[in-house]
């Protein structure tokens, strides 16, 4: 019963309990896990982006093990073709970025708290999961009323178009405003771009208070570490006076 | 020893779970939008998994409509980072704080 | 194409009308906005016509109901979009778009150069859509919903200067006013809703006298509540007092809604519920004896007021007293008959007003007018032909109508006993006042000697938004024709209607038995043909002598004689026998007094403590202010904690 897609071109792993099923689960979910870390930890937006590449396509491959070749096949061609690619658009437009670990005590802040968050949410997640109570295999699931049309992409179209209409026109909807908005916000008439400029220096005037504070403590830690350089008070006040954006 | 649906709902939860790690702790916008694509795929694996034990096309109805969505986010998000790239040298979360109280 | 889509299109054009000029906004040239809006107008007309040639073509026995949609659905309570064509709403089709028409073509000229007139042109057409909602309407819902929006676009058309204190006022006053005769429909429409289950007319009709007895105390508490309404849109006493004020608005405003088609919509509405009319003998009494007062406290007022547009507006007051009193009656299709006329001809005499004002530069006193006839002849002539149909002067229109009501009046005295000739007696009284308050205006405004702004607007000295009034001749081209069209309706427009030889409104409106003569009346009807004939002459006599007392009193002499004469009588007419002052110490100072009252205390009460919890709002949400950090890491983090808390929580409550 697995894919059709994977006995046509040859390959037949679907013998119940074999050990090729597992085989094959434990190679796609590794790459997936190993794929979403290395997105999440590469210090170049462009890895992140290929790992991401690298996710969706194992977890494509999930798909098909679960009996869905037409969710699998979207989610080839509408991330990996079509979200991943803007990505790399994007990344390749904006130019070489990586991110500055610069401020190294923020981050030290952070983690922690981060840590915990994560480990309590796949923890309590993975948790909830193993105590369930599920089906023996996959493999060995009843058809249903959808019967041989499981997963079809017919049988999804006539769901779609029958129960989920609503939904669905909604869903269009959404992707219509979304082009729009994509339109609008890509406009870089000279106008427009004055008018943001300007609003975020109104914006950043309070903050430049903050700022000032943050430069003389820069000072201070440059004067320890360097007591000859020939930084004064009034250089540093010119300094804090930036926007700090720029 | 058998495949069994859990497997793919417990890989589900680790991914979104490292999704939620790279939001967190991430400063770069592209990467967080990025990990955000992540939880997304992390919940359209649970939503799939348990279209699959069901029988029933809901779940497989869900993902696709959030691929629809997650294409739409990724658009506007996208949009809204080349955006602030002409205002910003630096994409840093850390520093985009003009809606602050 | 069924009658039924003519129908629709006739009652949807002017809502396309609105829709293409408020969405057009300032990128719709001027023109074109009111270009759109008569196009809209000429749609429907045309349109209401071809129901009128397919109803008589078809040759139908029932009124026809069609269906848009369901528009409520709330268990066994269904409401829907239905429109209801029969005879009647035809006929009342016919006059709004009709002489709709007209007065989008005559504001095309008078609106010209305001700088509003877009929007102007875009109420208007709204005030039709309203008023074809309430015509047209197939249920209880939709003709109170129509009723409503009158009500709306005659404020907001009524307000249009709302930069002028007094025409502010003078909108409010019409809406407060409306509001009390909305809210009295609207329990009537309930009654009848819990009397009956029903809500399409149809049904209602049919089901009603199943379950509310005859003259019963029920039945007269409907019929009051309902005739609440029509009281008031319909500017009757005691509810009469917002339409003299609601003159302030444009002339073409008071000739659209507050002459020829809202303020009518109180007749309307007893026409077409007159079923339920029909269940309460005192009720109709009620209609009779309150049109009856109506009429003839209308014409005294007139008489005295200074105001072209309010004596006006007091004569239309005075004529829709007719209609009542033959509504009351019975004579349904008599009421129906005068109300077209009436349309025609208070809307010529509006329009000619209207001439007047713009040609005087927005003078409407007249006592600083006179003497027109010689600068404005061709007005004049129009004008006259109003005031003669009005007077009710053979051949005009409002001869022919006006005289059908005098003569059912006659006639009914067999049917209802004395009290009907106490009536007619008003009626005969109101028609000798018509002439009175009719001809003073002519001989005021037009004969005697030319006043100096008269003599001003001669010399073309008379200027408005930087031109002379008289640039254009008399009028431009767009008001002048409109009111000669309305000429030519009041010269002919009453030959339908002459009894036992065209006799077209009674027929008509006997079809589908939309507004027939009652029953008992119809077997008098024309039975004494002695009657019909006393009941023609008095009423052509009444005309006559009050256009010679007219003239006697006014048209020998320039000056307001009756001031010298009456003064103390004159005193009385001029406030409108005192409803206003009234009103003012009745209803307004004790509700201002009220509201003072309560404010001075509101304020007190809130110095003494509000504040207080003013300043810890604002400490607090100073404090809680500094989560908001705007760093948006930090946010996810409380995103994540909460989720994960609240899955916690439901594993322990699953777990307990």
């Amino acid at each position: 019963m697995t894919s059709a897609f994977l006995v046509a071109g040859g390959i037949n792993f679907d013998v119940p309990g074999s050990i090729f099923e597992v085989a094959l689960f434990a190679l796609f979910a590794l790459a997936a896990v190993i794929g979403a870390i290395v997105v999440v930890s590469a210090s170049d937006p462009f890895v992140s982006a290929l790992s991401l590449l690298l996710n969706f396509v194992s977890l494509g491959v999930l798909y098909l093990m679960l009996d869905q070749p037409f969710v699998a096949l979207a989610q080839v061609l509408v991330y990996a073709g079509a979200v991943v690619v803007l990505f790399l658009f994007v990344i390749a437009y904006l130019g070489d970025r990586r991110e500055v670990f610069s401020d190294r005590r923020r981050a030290k802040l952070v983690w922690p708290f981060a840590l915990l968050t994560v480990l309590g949410l796949g923890g309590i997640l993975v948790g909830v999961i193993i105590g369930s109570d599920f089906p023996d295999t996959v493999s060995k699931l009843a058809d249903t009323a959808a019967g041989h049309d499981f997963g079809t992409p017919s049988a999804i179209g006539e769901t779609f178009l029958t129960d989920y209409l609503l939904e669905f026109e909604v869903t269009s909807l959404v992707l219509l405003v979304a082009a729009i908005g994509g339109i609008v916000l890509g406009l870089t008439g000279r106008a427009r771009h004055d008018r943001m400029r300007k609003l975020m220096q109104t914006r950043s005037a309070d903050q430049q208070k903050a700022v000032h504070a943050s430069a003389e403590a820069e000072l201070r830690r440059t004067r320890r570490t360097a007591p000859t350089a020939p930084r004064t008070d009034t250089a540093a006040d010119a300094d804090g006076g930036k926007e700090p954006a720029s | 020893m058998t495949v069994s649906p859990e497997w793919f709902v417990a890989l589900s939860g680790v991914l979104f779970a490292i999704g939620a790690a790279g939001v967190l702790l991430r400063r770069n916008a592209l990467v967080v939008l990025l990990s955000i694509e992540i939880m997304l795929n992390a919940a359209n694996l649970a939503l799939v998994g348990f279209s699959r034990v069901h029988g029933a096309h809901d779940g497989q109805v869900f993902a696709i409509m959030v691929m629809a969505i997650a294409a739409s986010e990724v658009v506007v998000g996208l949009g809204i980072v080349v955006a602030l790239s002409h205002l910003r040298r630096e994409l840093d979360t850390d520093d985009m704080t003009e809606l602050h109280g | 194409m069924g009658i039924a889509f003519h129908a629709w299109l006739a009652y949807l054009a002017p809502l396309a009308g609105v829709l293409v000029i408020l969405l057009g906004g300032s990128r719709l040239p001027v023109r074109a906005a009111g270009f759109v809006s008569v196009f809209a107008m000429v749609v429907s007309f045309a349109c209401a016509a071809l129901t009128l040639l397919k109803w008589n073509a078809d040759d139908r026995e029932h009124a026809v109901v069609s269906k848009a949609f369901t528009w409520l659905s709330s268990g066994r309570f269904h409401v829907d979009f239905d429109i209801y064509v029969d005879p009647l709403s035809i006929w009342m089709l016919l006059v709004v778009t009709g002489v709709g028409l007209l007065i989008h073509i005559y504001s095309l000229g008078y609106m010209a150069g305001d700088p509003q007139k877009r929007r102007f042109m875009a109420y208007l057409n709204l005030f039709v859509f309203s008023m074809l909602t309430l015509v047209l309407a197939g249920n209880l819902v939709f003709l109170l919903i129509g009723w409503g929006l009158v009500g709306m676009a005659s404020y907001l058309l009524i307000g249009f200067w709302h930069d002028r204190p007094t025409a502010a006022a003078a909108a409010k006053k019409a809406f407060i006013v409306n509001a009390i005769g909305d809210v009295s429909i609207m329990l009537g429409l309930f009654l009848v809703f819990r009397e009956s289950g029903e809500l399409g007319f149809t049904r209602v009709f049919a089901e009603l006298p199943n379950h509310v007895a005859n003259n019963s105390g029920m039945a007269f508490g409907i019929c009051a509540l309902l005739l609440g309404g029509a009281l008031a849109k319909s500017a009757q006493l005691p509810l009469h007092t917002w339409l003299p004020d609601a003159m302030e608005g444009p002339t073409p405003v008071s000739a659209l809604i507050h002459a020829a088609t809202m303020v009518t919509a109180g007749v309307y509405a007893i026409a077409r519920l007159h079923p339920i009319f029909d269940l309460s003998i005192h009720a109709q009494e009620l209609i009779v004896v309150i049109g009856g007062l109506t009429l003839l406290m209308a014409g005294f007022t007139a008489l005295a007021q200074t105001d072209i547009k309010r004596v006006i507006a007091y004569s239309t007051m005075s004529q829709i007293g007719y209609m009542f009193v033959a509504a009351g009656i019975g004579a349904y299709q008599a009421a129906m008959f005068h109300l077209m006329t009436h349309a025609f001809f208070k809307a010529l005499l509006f329009l000619g007003a209207g001439m007047v004002i713009h040609a005087l530069a927005d003078e409407q006193d007249i006592r600083r007018m006179g003497g027109l006839k010689k600068y404005m002849p061709k007005t004049y002539l129009l004008f006259l032909a109003g005031s003669l149909a009005l007077a009710g002067v053979i051949p005009f229109a409002g001869f022919f109508s006006k005289d059908e009501i005098l003569g059912f009046l006659l006639a009914s005295g067999d049917v209802y006993g004395g009290w009907s000739y106490a009536v007619y007696g008003l009626a005969v009284a109101g028609a000798i006042l018509t002439g009175l308050y009719g001809f003073r205006l002519v001989f005021l405004v037009f004969h005697g000697q030319p006043s100096e702004l008269v003599e001003q607007y001669g010399r073309g000295q008379v200027m408005h938004h930087g031109h002379a009034t008289n640039e254009h001749g008399e009028a431009p081209k767009s008001m002048f024709w409109p009111v000669a069209v309305l000429g030519l309706l009041t010269l002919v427009g009453g030959l339908i209607g002459i009894p036992g030889v065209t006799n077209i409104p009674g027929d008509f409106l006997h079809g589908a038995h939309a507004a027939p003569t009652r029953e008992a009346l119809e077997a008098v009807e024309f039975s004494t043909a002695k009657n019909w004939l006393l009941a023609l002459t008095v009423g052509l006599g009444a005309a006559f002598l009050g256009i010679l007392g007219a003239w006697l009193i006014w048209g020998r002499t320039t000056t307001s004689s009756m001031r010298t004469r009456f003064p103390r009588l004159e005193r009385v007419f001029q406030r409108a026998f005192g409803w206003d002052a009234f009103y003012d110490a009745t209803v307004a100072r004790p509700v201002q007094g009220i509201a003072s009252t309560t404010a001075t205390l509101d304020t007190a009460a809130t110095a003494a403590t509000f504040d207080e919890v003013e300043v810890a709002f604002r400490d607090g949400s100073r404090i809680v202010g500094a989560a908001q950090s705007g760093l948006l890491r930090v946010y996810a983090f409380g995103t994540g904690v909460a989720f994960v808390a609240v899955v916690v929580a439901f594993l322990w409550v699953k777990g307990s």
